[in-house]
């Protein structure tokens, strides 16, 4: 990239502003980079000397308790608690479509209405069977498709649970821990990626690296 | 980007064992005062407007993303699991500051925010294979009268 002026920021990956809905630090975080146009006289590393803003001093917690059952054995039985867990999310995901005017699902090609075809593929593949093609019009083909219908859940979980009234904002390791440590849907995915492993397809074992972030592979 | 004592042990270790390239000092242009300068969003973090097309793995091309896109239509298709986006989900501005560098053009701090922003796939095994793109870019920026690129990288 060669970057004539670069800011480092000490924040977590994939959040290069810092923080969500902080404009005044986001801004700020602009601001001081811009400035570098003005102020660098040739190649520039400059440290930017503030941490992400954090709110509240308790730590973040899930208002939801979802108390994932044991994950069933049987294809319909476990489609049936995944679905049952998107529609105890689903309120608070209506609800933040109200409050964003967004949803960012939406990428492995399914409708916000499809939400619930996604776990039919999930539960499909994590209990041995051959996921059925279903009424969405898939973006990717298999097995590209369980990473990008996994993203789009997990997107749904994320934003659903950041509706919640709550005193503190979750940081990612906190969604992190509650999606892949409390939650149907983590343990799912869980099942689906060790199943991936077990694959003598390429294509399918390569794409493990895709579904599960480091350090939530195991359950804690 | 992150300290990598914040981040997990196994990720960091995967990046630190990474080569460093060597970076020779850059031809250096001297820019206009920020309160001229035109300023324009250069992404790698996999975002594209909901009806464009998904990126792939390896994809070396770019989506566009006009000025006035509406939030609700953007999406990210980013192949790495291994960074957040539930910033992204929350507030597009944590990756894509659009909004702050439109009120820094109100407020006269700038002069005003590119018609058009550009968006690449990150995670790239070859850094060098954008090349190519990364040109096209800069030529596209500079025949609209953009004087600055604002990277953020993912």
């Amino acid at each position: 990239m060669k970057p004539p002026r670069s800011l480092f920021v000490p924040f977590p990956l994939g959040r290069p502003l810092g923080s969500p809905d902080q404009p005044d630090f986001q801004r700020d975080v602009l601001l001081t980079s811009l400035q570098l146009l003005e102020t660098a006289t040739e190649t520039t590393l400059a440290d930017y000397p503030h941490d992400a803003p954090t709110t509240g001093d308790d730590p973040w917690a899930c208002a939801v308790a979802l108390a994932p059952p044991e994950p069933a054995n049987e294809t319909e039985a476990l489609r049936d608690q995944l679905v049952e867990e998107i529609r105890q999310l689903a309120p608070w995901h209506a609800e933040s479509l109200k409050r964003r005017g967004r949803t960012t699902v939406g990428i492995s090609g399914a409708s916000m209405d499809q939400i619930e075809q996604l776990a039919t593929l999930l539960a499909d593949f994590a209990t041995g069977e051959e996921p059925s093609e279903g009424e969405i019009d898939w973006n990717h083909p298999m097995p590209a498709r369980l990473k990008f219908a996994s993203d789009d859940l997990r997107a749904f979980y994320h934003e659903s649970v950041t509706a919640q009234p709550g005193a503190s904002y979750p940081t990612d390791a906190d969604l992190n821990n509650w999606l892949f440590n409390q939650t149907l849907l983590g343990t799912v995915l869980r099942q689906i990626v060790a199943r991936m492993s077990e694959s003598e397809d390429r294509r399918v074992s390569g794409m493990v690296i895709g579904m599960i972030p480091a350090g939530f592979a195991r359950a804690r | 980007m992150v300290r990598t004592s914040d981040m997990h042990p196994d990720m960091a270790r995967n990046l630190l064992s990474l080569p460093l390239p060597e970076i020779d000092p850059q031809p250096w242009i001297a820019p206009r005062p920020l309160s001229e300068a035109t300023v324009a969003i250069v992404t790698t973090a996999g975002m594209h407007a909901h009806d464009d097309r998904p990126f792939t793995g390896g994809s070396v091309e770019y989506r566009l993303i006009p000025g006035d896109i509406d939030f609700a239509d953007l999406r990210m298709s980013h192949l790495s699991v291994n960074f957040d986006r539930s910033g992204f989900q929350q507030d597009i501005n944590t990756v894509f500051p659009l909004e702050r560098l439109r009120e820094l053009a109100d407020q006269g701090t700038i002069a005003g925010v590119s018609r058009y922003h550009y968006s690449f796939m990150g995670a790239q095994p070859e850094p060098t294979r954008l090349e190519k793109t990364g040109e096209e870019i800069g030529r596209l920026l500079a025949e609209d009268g953009v004087t600055a690129a604002f990277l953020t990288p993912v």
